[in-house]
């Protein structure tokens, strides 16, 4: 029995034809799939069988999605562990190299990675996102964080001490 | 931001929404609007994140030191639509509630699922937000959907629901009809609607289990009360047995419809209703089904109420009463008949005119026919035990109980109330007879299993002894003889210990010194200077005193030896001495026997062989000088007492050797009666034996000195018993005494009086002593 | 008066002359010699002050009243400023009047404001959830980062600070490892699952974490102890000014997740001890008397009392601290722990017996960045593969 072809649709209109296997690792394609096929074993001569699934991505343009499924196509034939329990371990490890590598992109993609792996639940991809902004913060203090992401210190300096006191000591454990 | 987006927003989803959950028309869902849906959900919190509204709707107050991520809103209109879209669902024409339930529920819960795929960012941030803040109000979308279905199709339509339910599974139990897989559907769907509010994945039966559940048990006791008494009351028991055991098959089968919480409260229901309330009836079938031997009726009885533990112990209680009471009554049986068979022969032996009424029991007990008739009892229940019980063990025990209590209390064993077992003395004469004849309806491993069911092993013991040392005594053992023997000592010593057997290995061993020790006596009298003044054949036989008490009691006989035997005795002795320094020898006179030749034949034919008796050489030797001799002579000659003297002349005159002058048994010790020797003998055979009518005196008092052997043995044992536990105890009270005396000896069943008077000659002896509250006892070192 | 020539002036004082002094009192002397003593300290002369401040208080008792009331005479007026704050030099922030919590509240819907208006905000393309997703990385794998992160604006404040998702986050990294003994799990109910546990303090992560005690291992407990010890002295002497000694010890700490700890007495100080207390301090300290540490294991009771049981010199004896733990002021949270009670307990007899904790100082938390999770694990593992 061969395997239903899988297209994905960018916002832009463009077609990425996928294995199903590339393709769930979008937790939201594999749920997709799952309820709109659900019955395909059992009607093998369905007419509609050769026809290609379409999977529209409203909010991923095509050049992020390009980055995206390379992504995919490397994790493909590895099982990310579903538990949330050992959350905390995970989240404290250190970024994976290859992703780490992957991730090395323009400030802009970086982020649309990020968005679409959200959008698309994409967990260890999004984690792997957000553990590069992390990096960029690990070490530096407030003032040297501002500087990084271009934003203001819109604390008045009565609020920032305030806050900075009554916080701090949750820094240790 | 204004309550516009939201509106848009919801108003775009809702028709993807309807066509998830399944519209009148049966929409399909594509991919486009999946994906549509759940990108305008997630557009909607996202860009409501950024672009916050000034003050959340749903959200939290401020107190909590949480505010709640976007999603709240659309979850609330979810939440009134499922209520709506619930309450307009719509009954067909000619559907019956519980149809309408099944058919709506099945396309719900496939909705629920996908409806929880597309809303998933609600679920991924808002829901596992607030629930990570305790809002334990807040569900996952598949679990509202089904929580609405609860609370707006389930607990609203609850009572017609559930009694649509109980009236098709009773239907199914009346066999109105066959299959009941849509029922399944409904009853699983109670199993989904329960939650555990701290952790939604855990299954939670609690809607289940009240809301079904509960009742289901109710009506399934309810229906079974009446058809199980009315079954009963219209075909009785044994149809009921079958008639059950098909209907738990059929309940039980039905717990694949169910969930598996139900599988022990409804066994428990079951067991009750049609088990246990039944159980006396039940089980008052047993006596008749056995009387009928309905062994396969019993088994399914058995079957059934092993279901219920406790109603096994009075079955058991029950099937052990009456085995005991088939045992009683065979033996009974038996005795009846040995009693009539004993009237005829003794109407016969009236008819002579010589008969005395005799004491004790009015017939002689047959062992052989005594022991098959409580092995017939025994085999034919473990038979039972076999085929009904599956061999299970508690009933092996009762029926073990049961035999063990009528194989040593029945009307032959103990005839009066108190009276000592019989069955040990008959068992042991049951394993002389199978040795010596050798029927092949007897057998070494019957014997065993009657063994096994005697309290007083020790009076078997005793009287095991006593025929066997007639068995050594008597005739020549074959090998094979002795193979079966030792097969025996074999099997006592493993049933018991080493030292049971002891005494009786010793036997065995004394016949073989013996064998030896003539050997040696032969040997030597043939270096003699003259061997012609011993006994050549001397067949000699050492017994250990112990060993063969019965031998020595009455023993004491004395005699004159023949002239001719003095020698022999004489060298016989100094050679054991020598031999064995230090041991006493006795002489037992009374067993010896001799064989002589006679030439008393007519001419030409060869002499004859006599065995006679040592006493009867005694009496025959003087006639080698004189024909004719007196009663007064040959006392003088023989020095035998008088009694002995009658008993082995007797058998002299009765076969026609000596001439008795005047004849008669008065006449037969008056010192002037004369006895003559025959010239010419005649006897069709040449060995004539005269040694057997000889009647051995204590063959009278067997069973007599048997038992007092029995009861010293008893009494030593007690007194042993009694002493070492007294050397532990130091000081102990009466009572505990002689329970713990009573439960140390495994070998017979000693009575408190017999305990008693062991303790009485333990304080004469000066072991112990009464304590001074005079409630106990002391030992003294 | 210069210091020289006030020591000098006091230097050959006896009791004696003080007391037939032409015009100072006693109390004026003794003032003399606690200011010579304070002198002597800033300068860093700590056992010279001590003797100083000795013979301050033999002539009396309140020397250091009254030099802080002349201390605070002498000194110029602050100028008024025009606003009617005292300016001190330097602006002292009024936080008094701020309640945080609140505050944190009002950043509700606060959003980023760019430094350079021509460049973007990346991190404002993400939704709440994804920066969420980074803070929560931060306080697992470097809880400071998450500080700073959060305290660089109100909106990261708000998403850092404000909701309690952070707050459980480190409830679940800080509690499941501290260690209670069975009776503890008994009796109290501790159980591993914070779900429950967050009950008792009102369903808030912020209050367990705030109120709850439990032993930090992100760093080492530190005791430092100052005492003087007397010299020889004469019988009945006159003389006053005795010999002292000043003597600063120290006691290091260190709490491991799994139930061990391991400890130690020693004048060496933290900058040479840090950098060799971890698990494999055999290899790192020397042999000598002072760099002898001792290991054991401790459990704590869910109010924060700490109980250590370590070897220690006496082999027949286990040593048992019980230590609990305290905030430092009003912000530091179980920044401390307080002595309880030193004892031993002989191993064989199980006799017990207590020690003289009067003269020890509770220990301070440092927090060394070395000292991670990670590290432990590491040396662990190096030395099963040994």
């Amino acid at each position: 029995m061969t395997e239903r072809k899988i297209i994905i649709i960018t916002s832009d209109g463009d077609k990425f034809p996928v294995e199903r296997k590339v393709a769930e690792k979008s937790i939201l394609i594999k749920n997709m799939l799952k309820n709109l096929l659900p019955a395909e074993e059992e009607e093998e001569d369905d007419e509609d069988e050769d026809e290609p699934i379409e999977v529209p991505t409203q909010n991923v343009r095509s050049a992020v999605m390009k980055n995206i499924l390379e992504w995919c196509d490397h994790y493909k034939d590895y099982n990310f562990p579903d538990d949330e329990q050992d959350d905390d371990s995970k989240k404290s490890a250190p970024i994976d190299a290859w992703d780490k590598n992957f991730l090395n992109v323009d400030q802009e993609m970086l982020y649309e990675i990020i968005l679409a792996a959200n959008y698309l639940n994409i967990k260890p991809l999004l984690n792997a996102g957000c553990k590069v902004v992390a990096e960029m913060i690990r070490g530096k203090s407030p003032e040297e964080i501002r500087k990084t992401f271009n934003i203001v210190n819109d604390f008045t300096p009565e609020e920032e001490a305030a806050i900075r006191r009554e916080n701090e000591w949750a820094e240790d454990r | 931001m204004s309550n516009s987006f939201l509106d848009r927003t919801w108003k775009e989803i809702e028709p993807a929404v309807h066509v998830i959950l399944g519209d009148e028309k049966n929409s399909s869902l594509d991919s486009f609007m999946y994906t549509q849906t759940y990108t305008k959900v997630y557009d909607y919190c996202t860009a409501a994140s950024s672009r916050r509204p000034a003050a959340s709707s749903v959200g939290g107050g401020p107190g909590d030191g949480s505010v709640r991520l976007v999603g709240g809103e659309l979850y609330a209109r979810l939440k009134t639509y499922l209520k709506h879209y619930l309450e307009n669902l719509k009954q067909k024409e000619g559907e019956s509630f519980l149809q309408f339930y099944i058919r709506t529920w099945e396309r719900y819960l496939i909705g629920s699922t996908r409806l929880n795929d597309v809303l998933d960012y609600i679920n991924r941030y808002w829901v596992t937000k607030e629930r990570g803040d305790g809002h334990r109000e807040i569900y996952d979308i598949l679990s509202l959907c089904l929580l609405s279905w609860r609370d707006y199709k389930f607990h609203t339509n609850l009572d017609i629901l559930m009694s649509e339910i109980m009236e098709q599974i009773r239907d199914q139990r009346l066999n109105k009809i066959e299959s009941i897989g849509n029922l399944s559907v409904a009853i699983k769907s109670f199993v989904l609607l329960g939650f555990d509010v701290n952790d939604l994945k855990k299954q939670n039966l609690s809607v289940y289990i009240n809301d079904f559940e509960k009742s289901f048990l109710t009506e399934t006791y309810n229906f079974y009360a009446e058809e199980s008494q009315n079954f009963i009351k219209e075909y009785g028991v044994v149809n009921y047995l079958v008639k059950a055991e098909q209907r738990i098959e059929e309940e039980l089968k039905r717990l694949e419809e169910l969930n598996d919480h139900t599988r022990r409260p409804l066994n428990d229901c079951l067991n009750e209703v049609l088990i246990t309330n039944h159980a006396d009836v039940i089980r008052s079938e047993l006596t008749p089904l056995l009387d009928q031997e309905r062994y396969s009726d019993i088994r399914r009885m058995h079957h059934l109420l092993k279901r219920v533990p406790m109603t096994i112990d009075p079955l058991l209680q029950q099937f052990q009463a009456y085995i005991r009471q088939q045992g009683l009554n065979a033996v009974e049986e038996l005795k009846l008949q040995l009693e009539a068979q004993q009237k005829e022969q003794s109407a016969v032996v009236e008819d002579d005119g010589k008969s005395k009424p005799k004491k004790g029991p009015a017939y002689d007990v047959d062992a052989k026919t005594y022991i098959q008739t409580l092995l017939k009892v025994y085999h034919k229940f473990q038979n039972v035990v076999k085929e009904s019980f599956e061999n299970n063990e508690a009933f092996v025990k009762a029926l073990d109980s049961a035999c063990q209590s009528f194989i040593n209390y029945n009307p032959i064993a103990t005839p009066k109330d108190k009276s000592k077992s019989k069955t040990p003395d008959l068992l042991a004469k049951y394993a002389d007879e199978m040795l010596r004849k050798k029927p092949e309806d007897m057998s070494v491993d019957e014997l065993m299993t009657v063994f096994k069911f005697i309290d007083d092993k020790e009076s078997f013991e005793v009287w095991y002894r006593r025929f066997l040392s007639k068995r050594l005594m008597g005739s020549t053992m074959t090998p094979e003889d002795g193979e079966r023997e030792e097969l025996i000592i074999g099997k006592l010593r493993s049933a018991n210990t080493q030292e049971y057997t002891n005494k009786i290995t010793n036997m065995f061993n004394d016949i073989r010194v013996s064998r030896d020790l003539g050997t040696l006596y032969k040997e030597t009298i043939m270096q003699e200077h003259n061997p012609k003044e011993y006994v050549s054949d001397l067949e000699p036989r050492i017994l250990d005193s112990g060993a063969w008490q019965s031998i020595f009691n009455k023993s004491n006989e004395s005699i004159l030896l023949p002239p001719m035997l003095i020698n022999t005795q004489e060298k016989f002795a100094s050679i054991y001495q020598s031999k064995f320094p230090g041991r006493q020898l006795s002489w037992i006179w009374n067993r010896s026997k001799v064989e002589l030749k006679a030439n008393i034949s007519k001419p030409g034919k060869p002499p004859f062989l006599f065995t006679v008796t040592l006493f009867q050489m005694a009496i025959l030797y003087p006639f080698n000088e004189a024909d004719t001799l007196s009663v007064a002579e040959l006392l003088e000659a023989t020095a035998a007492p008088v009694d002995v003297f009658k008993a082995n002349i007797a058998p002299l005159v009765k076969n026609k050797l000596l001439v008795q002058n005047p004849p008669g048994e008065e006449a037969i010790t008056k010192p002037h009666t004369t006895f003559t020797i025959v010239k010419e003998y005649t006897s069709k055979r040449i060995k004539v034996n005269f040694a057997s009518g000889v009647k051995i005196t204590d063959s009278k008092n067997e069973e007599k000195d048997t038992n007092t052997e029995i009861q010293m043995r008893h009494h030593g044992i007690l007194k042993a018993s009694i002493v070492r536990v007294m050397k532990a105890r130091k000081h102990y009270k009466h009572e505990q005494l002689t329970s713990e005396v009573y439960k140390m000896i495994d070998r017979f069943k000693p009575t408190v009086a017999d305990i008693k008077k062991a303790i009485e000659v333990l304080i004469d002896e000066q072991y112990l002593a009464r304590d001074s509250e005079g409630t106990g006892y002391e030992y003294l070192s | 008066m210069s210091n020289e020539s006030l020591e000098e002036s006091l230097k050959h004082l006896t009791l004696e002359s003080i007391r037939q002094h032409p015009t100072k009192t006693r109390e004026d002397i003794a003032l003399e010699f606690f200011e010579l003593g304070s002198n002597k300290e800033q300068a860093g002369s700590l056992s010279e002050a001590i003797d100083y401040y000795r013979k301050a208080y033999k002539l009396d008792e309140k020397v250091d009243l009254r030099y802080r009331e002349n201390l605070v005479k002498n000194l110029p007026v602050p100028e008024k400023r025009k606003d009617g704050s005292v300016h001190n030099g330097f602006t002292k922030l009024d936080l008094s009047k701020i309640k945080v919590k609140p505050l944190l509240e009002s950043f509700h819907d606060a959003v980023l404001h760019p430094i350079d208006e021509e460049k973007p905000i990346w991190l404002e393309t993400l939704p709440d959830e994804v920066i969420n997703n980074i803070l929560d990385t931060l306080i697992c794998s470097d809880t400071p980062s998450w500080f700073n992160f959060a305290m660089s604006c109100k909106k990261l404040a708000w998403l850092g600070f404000g909701q309690a998702a952070s707050w459980r986050r480190l409830c679940m990294l800080v509690y499941p490892r501290q260690v209670h003994d069975d009776s503890e799990r008994v009796l109290n109910g501790v159980t591993a699952d914070q779900w429950q546990m967050v009950r008792i303090w009102d369903h808030s992560w912020h209050k367990m974490l705030s109120e709850r005690p439990f032993i930090k291992f992100n760093g080492l407990y530190i005791s430092v102890v100052n005492y003087q010890r007397e010299g020889g002295r004469a019988e009945f002497s006159n003389q006053w000014n005795l010999p002292f000694r000043m003597i600063t010890y120290y006691r290091y700490y260190r709490f491991f997740p799994d139930g061990s700890c391991q400890k130690l007495l020693t004048i060496m100080q933290p900058q040479e001890v840090v950098p060799k207390f971890y698990r494999n301090w055999r290899q790192l300290f020397g042999t000598s008397e002072w760099e002898r540490v001792y290991e054991g294991t401790w459990s704590m009771s869910i109010d924060g009392h700490v109980r250590c049981n370590c070897k220690g010199p006496v082999p027949m004896y286990t040593f048992v601290d019980e230590l609990q733990i305290v905030n430092g002021g009003k912000y530091a949270r179980h920044h401390k722990l307080n002595w309880k009670r030193m004892g031993f307990v002989n191993k064989e007899t199980l006799d017990e017996g207590d020690l003289d904790i009067s003269n020890e100082r509770s220990f301070a938390f440092s927090r060394v960045k070395s000292y991670s999770e990670h590290e432990t694990r590491d040396v662990i593992e190096d030395i099963h593969s040994i």
